[in-house]
């Protein structure tokens, strides 16, 4: 239709004549927007990082038993299938729990009384990327353990333990073959995640007890069931712990965890949630209203031409189009700079914090789809201001406001 | 050019306005009793400032409401007569609009032209939403009416009596049946003033356009073929009225 092509055309025409004008309209919408983005890429960031880190971090979910006890399978199987249990695992007596040497034949570096740690499908520890040791000749080692043995995935370490039986004293010596290293910020102190079989075997060896599967002599096996001194227990999240404490508790069991610091944190977290809500709805709302004031200016001050426009003819949808037109280059060329800011800055964002985070987190970080929401929020906003504006022109007469030049 | 049928015919037409505002403000009113404009007539309105010209000319131009009236039809060249009160009723501000695009030009005071195109494109404008080929017209208007030199400059750059007659060259483009002018010649300096007012009117008078022309200063016994309208203002208590007539 030649009255839309025409009015387009017009509208354009004008937003370039008034190149001074536009650009501050442009540069007065990025002022507003590209603030709001960086506070939004901060939102995304550093705001839902911590959160996640809080409700995920295994530390924070871990409920740890005071001294031994005896727990019987029963008492596992009932635990395992609370829903609010993430994960638990038998563990052997603490004294037991350890090797007495780990060696890399290769390089001979070597470990002593390393802490054994039980483990099984499911450890949060392992997370879903490191494999699961299996069966008495496979283990995982932490960071710090696998970098002081020079030893990395897929390698072979030589275990020791010793035992005192009869007044002599022995030790076993076999190989173990890394089947994963844990992240450093998993685990922080030297430590070998081992299935529960090898733990009960190492725990068996040391009580004098035979293990026909390594090759270990010793005295038979015990009769009646097996009862263990401690375990490895997780909430299914931080929202779980307070109950699960207090259940234990009621058991007769000691435990301790993370609660206090949990219930600070989650403070924390809410309390920062609202600060950055209560920033972005007043800088939002500041953004609408500035962008709405700007482009009803503009269509007051652009009375005169749309009156001429309206007087030479063109219908009402034309001097609606005339400012929506103007108000969508407006609206993408503001967001384009807004970008175009926030980009720069949020890059330096996560140059200066990029040491305290983790691979995959960031501090300041928008996807794609929320540039793409900004943008369009940004238009749709922009459209509407002005196509209620150009609309109220297009109602009044076209003899007014042809007259007072 | 049958006098049976007028381009503009009316009875009883009227608009009020509010002239002045706070205490010595009085109410003015415009009225036609009878008016015909025939095809290819040319009319001039005489007349003070404020007697009400301007507001003729807008309800002729189809851009101002009349407040009531017993007929007002327009009947453009080739085409039926339109029922202007029925269309301001509805207030069907686009077919008044499509009808103004087709078949009226205007001429304002003060040019009326847009800033931010050249001359050129402001005289194509019409032309352009009625999506017509001006062809070599825009050229052989601009040479006729001096300005073939300031085809290309925006308004800003031209002078006064430039931009009047790149307004009187857009009005005529697109061969509307009626050209109105508001005093087309008043914001020029008197030697440009003659010199436009005859151009209008030779323009005007070969092309055989209807024309209404609103001029307080111009002498119609100097224009043979010119018809002037019978204009009178009556005082009746706090109102004005202000009666033309043909």
């Amino acid at each position: 239709m030649h009255a839309t092509r025409e009015i387009l055309r017009l509208a354009y025409r004008d937003f370039a004549y008034e190149r001074r004008i536009s650009l501050c309209y442009v540069l007065a919408l990025m002022a507003v927007l590209a603030p709001i983005l960086v506070l939004f890429g901060l939102k995304f960031g550093l705001v839902d990082t911590l959160a996640r880190r809080l409700v995920e971090s295994p530390a924070n979910r871990e409920v740890l038993a005071v001294g031994s006890r005896r727990y019987d399978d029963a008492w596992f199987a009932a635990t395992a299938a609370r829903p609010d249990v993430a994960f638990v695992v038998p563990s052997t007596r603490r004294i037991a729990a350890s090797l007495s040497r780990l060696q890399n034949p290769e390089t001979g570096g070597e470990l002593r009384a390393i802490q054994m740690i039980p483990t099984a499908p499911g450890d949060p520890l392992l997370g879903t990327v490191t494999a699961v040791p299996q069966g008495l000749a496979e283990l995982v080692l932490s960071a710090s353990a696998a970098s002081k043995l020079a030893v990395a995935s897929g390698g072979r370490v030589l275990a020791r333990i010793d035992r005192s039986r009869e007044g002599r004293d022995e030790g076993v010596v076999w190989e173990l073959k890394v089947v994963g290293v844990l992240g450093p910020e998993v685990l922080s102190e030297e430590a070998a995640l081992v299935p529960l079989p090898l733990l009960i075997a190492t725990e068996d060896y040391r009580d004098g007890v035979q293990v026909p599967a390594l090759g270990w002599e010793g005295s038979p096996p015990p009769s009646g069931a097996r009862t263990f001194a401690r375990f490895r227990l997780y909430a299914a999240s931080i929202y779980d712990v307070a109950r699960l404490e207090s259940d234990l508790s009621a058991q007769g069991i000691e435990v301790r965890s993370q609660l206090a610091e949990i219930a600070s944190m989650q403070a924390l977290d809410r309390n920062l949630s609202r600060v950055f809500w209560l920033i972005a709805g007043i800088g939002t709302l500041g953004f609408l209203a500035s962008l709405a004031a700007n482009l009803l200016a503009n269509v007051e001050r652009k009375r005169r031409e749309l009156s001429i426009v309206r007087l030479i003819g063109f219908p009402t949808g034309s001097l609606v189009l005339f400012p929506v037109a103007q108000a969508a280059l407006v609206a993408v060329l503001g967001a384009l700079a807004a970008v175009l800011v926030y980009l720069p800055v949020g890059s330096a964002l996560n140059g200066w914090f990029a040491e305290s985070l983790q691979p995959g987190e960031s501090i300041c970080r928008l996807l794609p789809i929320h540039v793409v929401a900004a943008l369009s929020a940004t238009l749709l906003g922009s459209a509407v201001a002005a196509a209620w504006a150009g609309w109220r022109a297009a109602r009044i007469e076209p003899a007014e406001g042809i007259r007072d030049v | 050019m049958s006098p049976s049928n007028p381009v503009y015919a009316c009875r009883d037409l009227f608009k009020r306005r509010q002239a002045g505002t706070g205490a010595g403000s009085v109410g003015f009113e415009l009225r036609v009793p009878s008016l015909r404009i025939g095809p290819g007539e040319v009319v001039v309105l005489r007349g003070a400032s404020g007697s009400g010209k301007s507001t003729l000319l807008d309800l002729l131009a189809l851009a101002l409401k009349p407040d009531g009236g017993e007929s007002f039809g327009f009947r453009p060249e080739h085409l039926d007569s339109t029922d202007l009160l029925r269309l301001w009723e509805r207030n069907d501000l686009d077919g008044l609009g499509r009808l103004r695009a087709a078949h009226i030009g205007y001429v304002l005071q003060t040019g009326g032209l847009l800033p931010f195109l050249s001359a050129r494109e402001n005289i194509t404008l019409s032309c352009r939403l009625l999506g017509r080929d001006p062809g070599g017209r825009i050229e052989r208007l601009a040479e006729r009416l001096s300005i073939s030199a300031q085809l290309d400059k925006r308004p800003g750059q031209l002078s006064v009596g430039e931009r009047q007659r790149v307004a009187i060259a857009r009005a005529m483009a697109h061969r509307p049946s009626v050209v109105l002018a508001d005093e087309p010649t008043a914001s020029v300096d008197p030697v440009n003033a003659v010199a436009i007012r005859e151009l209008f009117l030779d323009l005007v008078q070969r092309s055989g356009v209807t024309a209404v022309i609103a001029a307080h200063d111009w002498d119609p016994s100097a224009f043979p073929g010119v018809q002037v309208l019978e204009h009178r203002i009556e005082r009746a208590g706090d109102m004005a009225l202000s009666l033309f007539w043909s």
